[in-house]
């Protein structure tokens, strides 16, 4: 029982990153990085993608959109830049915006190498058990 | 998996001292849900949280290379009559117990697998059922990782496993700050990934073990050993070493 259980557990867990690994290929198209600034004891969390459309209605918090990047891997790319209230960049916020954009693409390659072998692995570890 | 089953299991990895918690998230139309989250929880100057940060980054440096020796010394696992280890070898205490399982797995009598006790075995099979919910869980849903220096909060970043990323700064924090969240959002991500890996070199070792060694049944009863030897491979290779009289 407790055998078809460990089982059990892999296949489910096979099956979803197999599936995972699927819909990689459709959400693979593009890569959006955000970063907004908020009041010191307000940071909000969102529970999934913020819609941009609707942001500058959100009652709620006091959130404030300071750049926003959207890579297309057919090479299009959407940037905000940050500015201050002179309308000049701000080039402290943008640098910054900078970095989290190539840890973003670091982070989206390391995590589909590591799914893939772990659903490979779980995979090769049902087929050959019996 | 409920959610305070989750929260309950400890880092198998041994990286973070507490779990995710979770936090109440707004959406923009104004409704409320809770969601896991990583607090960090950092001293409040700057010098003394980035000496933490790369602090842990080592540890989950480490952790890599361990977990890459875990899974170079289980692809080396043959039939239970190939086995011979050096008596100087730092891992040959969990060798001798995964070998010894293996080879009561490959007996044609009834075999009992040496756990030190019921307990114990059941401590090891949940683990590596709360690992794999873990993983599942962090491909499933946002990675949302959240800074405090001293009782300031510094930012907030959410991650899809995509490699999506939002981060919300508080207005006030300055560039010094900013770049600790970004080395503890790093490392909380990091961390992450060797979780996944840690799945992956146990059901690869598993697969590996089963191809040479022909069990006559209960091939999964290896897959709480097969946990066991990574997790205590770890736990071995992140002791200090001994030093000789």
């Amino acid at each position: 029982m407790a055998d078809n259980n460990l089982q059990q557990a892999v296949a489910k867990f096979a099956d979803q990153l197999a599936v995972k690994v699927s819909d990689f290929a459709n959400d693979i198209a593009t890569l959006e990085v955000y970063t907004f600034t908020t009041p010191p004891g307000e940071i909000p969390t969102f529970p999934d993608k913020p819609n941009l459309a609707n942001l500058s209605q959100d009652a709620k918090t006091s959130t404030a959109l300071r750049a926003y990047t959207r890579i297309a891997f057919d090479g299009d790319m959407v940037v905000w830049l940050p500015v201050n209230d002179a309308g000049v960049v701000d080039k402290s916020v943008w640098d910054l915006h900078q970095t989290m954009v190539q840890q973003a693409m670091d982070n989206r390659k390391a995590m589909l190498q590591s799914v893939s072998e772990a659903a490979s692995s779980a995979l090769k570890a049902l087929g050959v058990a019996k | 998996m409920p959610e305070t089953a989750l929260q309950a299991s400890l880092d198998p990895l041994g990286i973070w001292a507490a779990p995710p918690e979770t936090a109440v998230a707004f959406n923009i139309g104004g409704s409320e849900t809770r969601v896991p989250i990583r607090r960090i929880p950092l001293p409040s100057s700057s010098d003394e949280a980035r000496a933490f940060l790369t602090a842990q980054a080592r540890t989950v440096a480490l952790t890599h290379q361990h977990l890459d020796r875990a899974a170079r010394e289980l692809a080396l696992v043959g039939p239970p009559e190939q086995v011979s280890f050096s008596a100087t070898d730092e891992l040959l205490a969990q060798k001798n117990t995964l070998a010894n399982t293996i080879g009561e797995l490959c007996s044609p009598v009834p075999y009992a697998i040496q756990f030190k006790s019921d307990s114990e075995e059941q401590e090891t099979r949940q683990g590596w059922l709360d690992l794999v919910e873990q993983v599942r869980q962090a491909v499933t849903h946002y990675a949302r990782v959240r800074t405090e220096l001293g009782s300031a909060p510094i930012g907030l970043t959410t991650v899809s496993w995509q490699g999506d990323l939002q981060t919300t700064w508080a207005a006030s924090v300055g560039l010094d700050e900013m770049q600790v969240h970004l080395n503890a959002v790093q490392v909380a991500l990091n961390s992450r990934m060797e979780m996944v890996r840690m799945v992956s070199v146990v059901a690869a070792g598993v697969a590996n073990i089963l191809l040479k060694a022909a069990l006559p049944g209960g091939q999964w009863m290896l897959l709480p050993a097969v946990y066991k030897f990574v997790r205590d491979v770890l736990q071995q290779l992140r002791k200090p070493p001994q030093r000789k009289p």
